[in-house]
């Protein structure tokens, strides 16, 4: 033994040992001064302190280990497979032991790694409880290559005009739908998310497969629906640029723009808002700012039955068609807005007239008979959701001023149908708005009494912050 | 005039003492928060929960980490498993013992990046295997009944369906 119990590791760092430690035999010792023993290895004396201390009583397993740590662990094995999804977490787990049966259910643990990728505000407003855990497993089975073969698969059947493939399609709706869940619950994570995954690369190259047969089932429709409502919320956050995208897809849908009748109760007028947004943000791109990312104006979702299956499942079984067509209702603000701006364009959309400013005074209407439509009950029935619903009947009143400072007086009405809200007014009694309210305004055809819709021209208005 | 660092004294559960910079200790938030209520002193700070080997090694780590930026629980951005550094993962090549002893000394001295590092260690021990397979590299009993396994089983088929 040695007088001295001072000791130099190779960390620099300094030690006193015990005063009953002997075991220096197997300790390599460089130097020995009268103050210190220099020592070469640390690892030895490591050994050699378990061995002589501790008699290698080490008895720690890892279930023995306290369950925030667990959890710790749990939390960093989760991440440690993404962006791949979390298979071992979810399907190996809770099969071990009971202990880590518990563990890989753990909500808050999900709910973390959940927030950590995406953004959870509107999901949080939309369902009383999310089962994170699965949400999340299944948005990370959804990656660039799936979606890139999915969309090889659909080109080739285009190309040896071969029949598309039920399962091909699906496919697509199932990326589709996902990503449209993405935009509509976005605050910002998600629009990184989405444009990781390419999402206005894949909604545009769906849209050009399938536009052209877009009537031929409800499958296409939906895929197609789904496509342009993406890329028109992405043009709302401002997300890209992505000029040539819009700009080809622009040039497809001006048929269906100019066709555009808002007067109709089309079967699903979200399409053609969205379709009309596109047309308009492309041509007049320079008059609009982006919407900063904000999930809440998407909060008004109407109250329906049809989209309570969605509540703990994420939108990827049972009836996805069916979802992707009814869930304009996301597109549907609380409240509306008092002040616009906008714009007014002629009926070729060649250029724009006008620059308006409004003022809206959007008046609660207590509901009255003749107001209610058929099926309005189960609008204001109460389900389980945190939504503040927006069923009320608004009558209308107020101004728009055009870019000459001309002011028109305006009068009209808000109507919620049952696949959005209509808002139609006229200004100066002699001109008629005619639209529907959005996320991202309000958008429809505007003409002068007496002429034909056809000639009509098209207005967009947005809130003026 | 170059100025002396300023030394920590630490006692082990066996009654260690370990002498290290004041900078390395305070990569401890406890270690941290106790040096600043108690301000100069030369008495040694107990550690009780930590033994002299397990303490040698978190020293080593902190020495290594010693000019890291501090990083809070905060601004901790995630980082996945495979971040981990050369440096650390020799760090990590200890038996399971070692291992979980670290995780709860650098829970215990609030150490985060050697509670990530340790945490992300034994969660890449996990990564990719079977039940059966973790069972057997942690040395854990299946206390399932089969009845049990089998509906834990059920439960999660909903990840096959796609």
């Amino acid at each position: 033994s040695y007088s001295c119990q001072n000791v130099i590791l190779d960390n620099d760092s300094e030690i006193s040992l015990p005063e009953n430690f002997e075991n220096f035999e197997n300790i390599e010792i460089t130097e020995i001064t009268d103050d210190y023993i220099y020592l070469n290895s640390q690892n030895d004396i490591n050994d050699i302190i378990v061995d002589e201390f501790f008699n290698s009583s080490i008895d720690l397993n890892l279930c023995s280990l306290p369950t925030e740590i667990l959890l710790r662990i749990f939390y960093e094995l989760i991440l440690s497979e993404s962006p791949n999804p979390p298979k071992t977490a979810i399907t190996s787990l809770p099969l071990v032991c009971k202990i880590f049966y518990r563990l890989s259910h753990d909500r808050i643990v999900w709910e973390q790694v959940f927030i950590s990728e995406y953004d959870v505000s509107a999901r949080k407003r939309r369902f009383v409880t999310c089962n994170f855990r699965k949400i999340f497993f299944q948005r990370s089975q959804l990656n660039v290559d799936i979606m890139d073969s999915s969309l090889h698969t659909l080109e080739s059947c285009f190309i040896n005009d071969l029949p598309q493939n039920e399962s091909t399609l699906n496919n697509i709706l199932n990326a589709l739908t996902c990503l449209w869940v993405l935009v509509s619950e976005n605050d910002g994570r998600n629009s990184k998310k989405l444009l990781e995954m390419r999402a206005p690369e894949f909604c545009s190259q769906v849209f050009h497969l399938l536009y052209a047969d877009m009537d031929s089932s409800l499958k296409h429709l939906a895929c197609i629906f789904i496509s342009i409502k993406i890329i028109s919320m992405l043009l709302v956050f401002g997300l890209g640029p992505f000029d040539n995208i819009v700009e080809c897809m622009a040039v497809k849908l001006r048929g269906r723009v100019i066709r555009w009748d808002p007067n109709n109760d089309a079967v699903f007028p979200m399409l053609d808002c969205h379709v009309l947004h596109i047309y308009l943000l492309y041509f007049a791109s320079e008059e609009r700012k982006p919407i900063i990312p904000e999930s809440n104006m998407f909060d008004s979702r109407k109250c329906d039955k049809w989209l309570q299956w969605t509540h703990m499942v994420d939108v990827y079984s049972s009836n996805k068609i069916l979802w992707c067509l009814r869930n304009d209702n996301y597109d549907w603000p609380k409240d509306p807005q008092r002040y616009w701006t906008g714009l007014v364009t002629d009926s070729e959309i060649s250029s724009i007239e006008k620059l308006l400013l409004g003022e809206f005074n959007f008046m609660e209407l207590e509901v009255v008979a003749e107001h209610s439509e058929e099926g309005f009950e189960y609008l204001v029935e109460k389900v389980d959701t945190n939504y503040v619903d927006n069923a009320k009947y608004y009558i209308l009143d107020g101004s728009l001023t055009d870019d000459n400072g001309k002011e028109f007086l305006i009068e009209g009405e808000s109507i919620p149908i049952d696949k959005g809200r209509r808002v139609n007014f006229v200004a100066n009694k002699v001109w008629k708005f005619c639209g529907f309210m959005t996320a991202f305004g309000i958008i429809g055809r505007c003409w002068l009494n007496g002429v034909n819709i056809d000639s009509a021209g098209f207005f967009w208005l947005w809130e003026d912050v | 005039m170059a100025t002396e660092l300023k030394k920590v004294k630490l006692t082990s559960s066996e009654g260690t003492e370990f002498i290290i910079d004041r900078k390395v200790a305070e990569k401890s938030v406890l270690l941290k928060n106790m040096l600043e209520d108690v301000g100069e002193s030369d008495m040694a700070i107990p550690l009780p929960n930590v033994t002299g080997p397990i303490l040698n090694k978190v020293i080593d780590y902190c020495t290594h980490h010693r000019d890291d930026p501090f990083v809070s629980q905060e601004d901790d951005s995630k980082k996945v498993s495979d971040d981990i550094d050369d440096w650390d993962a020799e760090f990590c090549k200890v038996d399971q013992g070692t291992l979980f002893e670290l995780i709860l000394s650098a829970n215990y001295l609030d150490i985060k990046p050697l509670l990530d590092l340790t945490c992300k260690t034994v969660a890449n021990m996990i990564k990719g295997k079977t039940p059966d397979e973790i069972r057997k590299t942690f040395n854990i009993t299946n206390d399932f009944t089969p009845e049990e396994e089998e509906h834990v089983r059920k439960e999660n088929e909903w990840c096959e369906e796609r």
